[in-house]
């Protein structure tokens, strides 16, 4: 049966069950409310990031569904992206961020992955400045603060 | 910055999953970039702190482990007051993480101290609350029996300051001499004794301990709500058992709390009878060469006490039959009903194959895995397996029939949580006509696979059809992603090459020369194999064919994390000694090189067959490069085949 889910700017979406329900929160929401024609409002999510993300989860349909674990195997956790997910990451800063805003707000824990690993992989090897050139941030530490930190950080590094 | 940026980076589930993925490096290069990012990503930063380093972190299983040193000197106790003038260049530093810990001890949640040369880790650790995690070595009483009070003290804050939200303690070498009598000021303390009131402690760990007395005591009133408990090489008389709590009649003789208590009328012998269960909510136990006692009580007083058990690591090194048939009867009975994942290590003759089989049958639940060392499965075994297939993590395929390629293939596309796979010879043959393989987090493969090649194909050039059939192999075993290990000279030495055959040993048709697996070279395909990246064992069968450097720096290039290459080569013993012998990764250059990058080719060796074979035909199994120029060796050789 299918479902139909409306983004924030009242854009309806019709998927199969079984795509919709990679979403946790979705799934979640299906079971509480049964069987039903009404649409499923998503306030947070607005019609090209959802597009995006039934894409993916259309994709990733038949995966074996990961627990949500906090304990979930470590050894699932990689770099390594699939060539397919990485493709479908290839999308400007500010999409890539709010695909991960909405899969954490779905909880789609797999998209949430391939979103970070995207984020963490831009960030890796980079120096503090390098990174705030990276994502535009304004360096709001006073001089001193920012003495004080490198000071203390001196502990954590591997020398 | 970019608002759905911002909003991202403030939300510290999502810096959190970010920071897993991240180096320790770039996290803590996260931490000084702004205040947001300081505000969620300090915490990360020492989250998860370890004095004195283990072997390397495993990245991926301890995302945030991070190494703090401490400058050599014992003496700077920071607590010390008086020690900071005198050393004031390093002291001040160490004074300054003290204060830092101070303020932010609350962001630690697991603290590791793998070597005790410092009473600092301790110190820092008093200022941690909020610790699920500890891991102490202990402090063993060394020749002068000089501990340290400070140490004590410290220690023994730590535990009671964390005992609300401590999940998991691991104890490593916390040892005292038995022989001698406890001596006022020598501790005989052990932290287990402040856990009693670590109501949330879930998982316990002992590796080289000795438990005696109140520590023992201390051992079964934690029992109840251990849920995972890891006994390694410990010293303890699981047959002693306190009686019913008394009053603390033990605080009142003895004030000091270092002294041990060995009257054995606080401890009652032998084994609960109409007693509930010691360990009623334990999931997993491990139980390693325990040479105090005997497997019977193992059974008895760990194994029988742990209802819920879903997974059992029991190393037996003087099994019984009698304690194995007791295990099965139990089995039978449906002691375990959620035990899932049984490894048995010990005497092969006692668990033979019935066991192995009654032991199967027996089994409830989905069963996850079976590992015990049986070494050849019976046929009618295999169909009570399958019923696992949806489950299983783990299998070892050996059965009384040489042939079970097709079980192999029926596993790997049946079995998708499959994690381990071990069997005896795949053929090439049946991988081209295997359906997809389902199981895709495969880790462990050993398994010899066999061309399948006629006339002597080890020794000889192969042809480009069997060239590309070679490809075809290696583009199947790249759709295993997470492969670590891949071992095709284990089974092709224990179960095909050496043994297992009528003919003749040094016949030229004994089996061993018959079995052509597809070689490490980029002509056969060896390139197919990148995206295995993961791959840290990597061990093979060669023939007769040297190693080329080509092959090893493409090993080297794509599988980062390859740590063990190891070969096994027939030669003729006129080869051996001469430059030949160095492209065998037995000694030489390749071995150098290998090992300044971090590979080990330990466990390598030739096999000196003294089989026409190898004498008469000398072709290389892939003709070679024309852009290889490996001059200096190949004249070398061409010498040595003069000499011969």
């Amino acid at each position: 049966m299918p479902v139909v889910l409306t983004s924030s700017d009242s854009e309806t979406f019709t998927v199969d069950k079984e795509v919709a329900e990679r979403s946790i929160l979705i799934k979640n929401m299906i079971e509480d409310v049964g069987e039903s024609d009404s649409p499923i409002p998503l306030p947070n999510v607005s019609s090209a990031v959802l597009k995006k993300v039934i894409e993916f989860c259309d994709h990733h349909r038949n995966d074996p569904i990961q627990v949500q674990d906090e304990t979930d195997d470590p050894r699932k956790r990689s770099n390594d992206i699939e060539e397919w997910d990485m493709k479908f990451m290839q999308v400007d800063q500010e999409m890539l961020f709010e695909i991960i805003l909405a899969a954490n707000y779905l909880d789609i824990k797999t998209l949430l992955d391939v979103g970070c690993t995207t984020v963490a992989n831009l960030i890796k090897g980079k120096t503090p400045e390098e990174i705030r050139k990276l994502f535009n941030i304004v360096n709001d530490f006073t001089p001193e603060e920012e003495a004080q930190i490198k000071k203390e950080n001196e502990w954590a590094e591997d020398r | 910055m970019n608002t759905i940026i911002a909003h991202a980076f403030n939300l510290p589930e999502i810096c959190f999953v970010i920071a897993r993925y991240l180096d320790a490096t770039d996290v803590l290069a996260c931490s000084v970039v702004s205040k947001a990012f300081f505000r969620h990503f300090s915490p990360l930063v020492w989250r998860d702190i370890h004095f004195g380093k283990p072997a390397d972190f495993n990245r991926e299983e301890t995302p945030f482990a991070r190494a703090i040193s401490i400058p050599p000197n014992p003496e700077n106790h920071p607590s010390g007051g008086e020690d900071v003038g005198a050393g004031a260049q390093e002291a001040q530093p160490l004074h300054l993480l003290v204060e830092f810990m101070q303020r932010n001890g609350a962001w630690v949640r697991s603290l590791s101290v793998h070597d005790q040369n410092s009473v600092l880790p301790l110190i820092i650790g008093k200022t941690c609350t909020r610790l699920e995690s500890i891991s102490l070595y202990g402090l063993s009483e060394g020749p002068e029996g000089g501990h340290d009070s400070v140490y004590w003290n410290a220690c023994r804050e730590l535990l009671r300051l964390n005992r609300g939200q401590l999940r998991s303690l691991s104890l490593t070498s916390w040892t005292f001499d038995k022989s001698t009598r406890a001596v006022p000021g020598q501790p005989r303390w052990n932290p287990i004794l402040k856990c009693t009131h670590a109501l949330n402690l879930r998982s316990l760990s002992l590796k080289s301990c000795v438990i005696r007395g109140r520590h023992l005591k201390a051992l079964w009133e934690v029992a109840e709500r251990l849920e995972a408990l890891v006994l390694d090489e410990c010293d303890l008389d699981l047959t002693l058992r306190p009686v019913a709590p008394r009053k603390k009649k033990i605080n009142s003789s003895s004030t000091t709390m270092f002294s041990t208590v060995t009257k054995t009328s606080d401890l009652t012998g032998l084994v609960p009878q109409d007693r509930r269960p010691r360990f009623p909510n334990l999931r997993e136990l491990t139980i390693h060469e325990f040479y105090s006692s005997y497997p019977q009580r193992d059974l008895e007083l760990l194994i029988l006490q742990s209802p819920r058990l879903q997974t059992l690591h029991w190393t037996m090194p003087r099994i019984t039959t009698a304690v194995i048939q007791e295990f099965c009867n139990s089995m039978e009975a449906s002691t375990w009903p959620e035990l899932s994942s049984i490894t048995l290590k010990g005497d092969v003759d006692t668990i033979n194959t019935s066991t192995y089989h009654r032991i199967l049958v027996a089994i409830k639940c989905p069963l996850r895995q079976f590992v015990g060392p049986v070494y050849r499965m019976e046929l009618h075994t295999y169909p009570v397996l399958k019923a696992h297939f949806s489950s299983l993590e783990a299998i070892d395929l050996f059965p009384y029939v040489f042939d079970n390629s097709e079980w192999i293939i029926e596993v790997l596309t049946s079995c998708r949580n499959l994690k381990s796979i071990k069997a005896a010879r795949l053929k090439a043959q049946d991988i081209f006509k295997s359906a997809p393989w389902v199981c895709r987090g495969l880790q462990v493969f050993h398994v010899f696979i066999d061309m399948g090649f006629l006339d002597h194909a080890p020794y000889r050039k192969l042809t480009d059809d069997e060239l590309a059939q070679c490809r075809r192999v290696f583009k199947q075993i790249a759709t295993l992603p997470d492969l670590r290990e891949l071992d095709m000279l284990a089974p092709y030495r224990s179960h095909l090459g050496m043994y297992g055959s009528s003919v003749r040993y040094g016949s030229p048709d004994h089996p061993r020369h018959l079995l052509t697996s597809p070689p490490m070279r980029l002509e056969a395909g060896l390139d197919l194999l990148a995206p295995c990246k993961k791959l840290e064992t990597v061990r093979f069968w060669g023939g007769k064919h040297v190693i080329r450097k080509t092959a090893l720096v493409w090993m080297v290039d794509h599988w980062k994390h390859l740590k063990v290459l190891c070969g096994m080569w027939a030669v003729a013993p006129s080869a051996a000694g001469t430059p030949l012998s160095k492209r065998y990764l037995v000694s030489g250059k390749f071995v150098e090189w290998l090992s300044e990058r971090g590979v080990s080719t330990k466990g390598s060796f030739c096999n000196n067959e003294s089989s026409e074979l190898l004498n008469t035909d000398c072709g290389d199994c892939c003709a070679p490069l024309d852009g290889e120029v490996e001059v200096e060796v190949e004249v070398e050789v061409a010498k040595a085949q003069i000499a011969v």
